[in-house]
């Protein structure tokens, strides 16, 4: 199985049924994830860029044509409708793609350390507002090392588990980064840390350890996808776009 | 009362200082033409606010104009990043104030309704509180802190549409695309609203994003979005972009195309 295919895979998994899944148009791991999810997991619906609930498709035509987006929704969220939905908690489930995430689930989207001072990435878009109102995310990364998985981000822009119950004292709907998914491993947040649930076909827990910044415990499950995920995938996402994300590789 | 004017007088409403918006979204909507004649009037200091950004940033550090950029993104999406702007941004020759969704449409909004504040549920927890000096408020009918967002006030919005009429009505989208409506939370905030439109009909039939008692200027510049897209009239150029992109003074680049009148 492809890394691509799995990411997706497990991103799939994530969701549980009622959820409504929010992605953005430019990421399209995340939008493979969501349609299969919405295809298998009684419920679910699926907000992307705004737009409400779109019939899985060939997301190639989503990626390089969103205007082509609203004609296969029931409506596109104008902005404050969907801050609306976003601070009163309609939204339970999103995937995100930070170039930093550390030990507690802190994301950093804006900017990294360098030796001769930092640079910017792109920004924080809404990356502090959905780590504070979306009931759960599951941030994902095909690059599985200790330059991604780092022990503190370089910036917070997106809030972590601790101190443990600081999100009730706000009557926050987020409870942050849940699930970590990379090209090697899928780690969810246990117990105050992160723990490896599941392994890409071919890797080890050390190699996972090994390119990981921060200590992990394992509580690995072996599991497959079922049979219709390969025809149901093809569906979705012929042309492969999702290695855009991911690369190729076996 | 709306006044149809030309793109230099448009420009001419900014001042040294200025906080300026811009409307449009990443490479939808952006008012290119209104920022290339804000450029050429030569403005410095100016608090540009503009919250997904990519050529309408560029321009205006490419040609010095901006002292702070407000924003919660500045790029190109797959394309790549934004460099000029991550180039200022990391010689500290602007100022950048990183802004969440909700950090900056809740100090729109607040400056919009005349408040000094709005609370919001987002950006809690994250840098962004201690960067922006946000600040908390008990919550009196007794649901514990929330975190508010100051009004951010703008001198000047510049925004780009398909249709406008010389009353200041801004029809809505053609294509309701991400995030369709945000220039409404902007020119709400602005004392001074400029909107340049491909086209000015005698009067908008259909829905209205903007009315009369919300438009100052408006000006009919014909691909006025361009080389970025505007849905449903056309779309962003991509061979334009890839050769900025890879071109190696992105600043000079940027500089002679606006002197040469942003001809493609």
């Amino acid at each position: 199985m492809r890394v691509a295919d799995w990411m997706v895979w497990r991103l799939s998994c994530q969701a549980v049924p009622g959820d409504v899944i929010v992605v953005g148009v430019a990421t399209p791991l995340a939008l493979c994830a969501a349609f299969v999810a919405r295809a298998t997991v009684p419920g679910v619906r699926v907000m992307v860029g705004g737009a409400v609930d779109p019939e899985p498709h060939d997301i190639a035509e989503t990626l390089y044509d969103p205007a082509s987006l609203p004609a296969r929704s029931h409506g596109v969220l104008g902005q404050e409708a969907l801050l609306s939905h976003l601070q009163r908690g309609t939204f339970t489930l999103q995937f995100v793609s930070p170039a930093q995430i550390d030990a507690s689930g802190q994301i950093n989207t804006v900017r990294v350390t360098t030796p001769g001072g930092s640079r910017w990435l792109a920004g924080p878009l809404a990356i502090p507002d959905i780590t504070a109102a979306v009931g759960r995310l599951a941030a994902y990364r095909a690059e599985h090392s200790q330059r991604v998985l780092v022990p503190q981000v370089d910036h917070v822009t997106g809030s972590g588990q601790q101190p443990a119950g600081w999100r009730q004292d706000y009557r926050l709907a987020g409870h942050g980064v849940q699930t970590i998914v990379t090209s090697q491993a899928e780690m969810a947040w246990n117990d105050g840390q992160y723990e490896v649930t599941s392994l890409a076909p071919g890797t080890s827990l050390a190699d996972v350890r090994a390119g990981c910044g921060f200590a992990l415990s394992d509580a690995v499950e072996a599991a497959s996808p079922p049979d219709s995920f390969g025809e149901l995938l093809e569906s979705i996402d012929p042309s492969r776009v999702r290695d855009l994300e991911a690369g190729g590789g076996h | 009362m709306t006044q149809i004017a030309t793109l230099d007088e448009a420009a001419s409403l900014v001042s040294d200082g200025a906080r300026v918006g811009i409307g449009g979204v990443l490479l939808e909507r952006k008012p290119l033409a209104a920022i290339g004649a804000v450029a050429r009037h030569g403005y410095r200091d100016l608090v540009v606010s503009t919250f997904l950004a990519s050529l309408d940033a560029e321009l205006l550090v490419a040609t010095g104009c901006v002292e702070t950029m407000r924003t919660g993104y500045v790029g190109f999406e797959h394309r790549g990043g934004a460099p000029v702007f991550r180039a200022a941004e990391q010689d500290g020759s602007i100022s950048v104030e990183a802004h969440s969704e909700l950090t900056y449409t809740r100090g729109l909004r607040a400056a919009a309704s005349g408040l000094p504040f709005l609370p919001l549920r987002g950006a809690v927890g994250s840098q962004l509180v201690a960067d922006l000096d946000l600040r908390e408020v008990e919550d009196p009918y007794g649901s514990g802190p929330v975190l508010v967002a100051p009004a951010s006030p703008l001198d000047v919005a510049l925004i780009h549409t398909h249709e406008a009429d010389r009353h200041g009505v801004v029809a809505a989208p053609a294509l309701q695309t991400f995030l369709w409506d945000s220039d409404a939370a902007l020119a709400a905030a602005a004392a001074t609203v400029v909107v340049t439109a491909e086209r000015i009909v005698d009067r908008v039939e259909g829905p209205a994003l903007l009315t009369g008692i919300d438009v100052d200027i408006v000006v009919e510049a014909p691909g006025g979005a361009a080389p970025l897209g505007l849905p449903g009239e056309y779309g962003a150029d991509e061979d334009w972009l890839a050769t900025y992109l890879a071109h190696d003074d992105p600043v000079q680049y940027l500089n002679d195309w606006i002197s040469a009148g942003m001809t493609q």
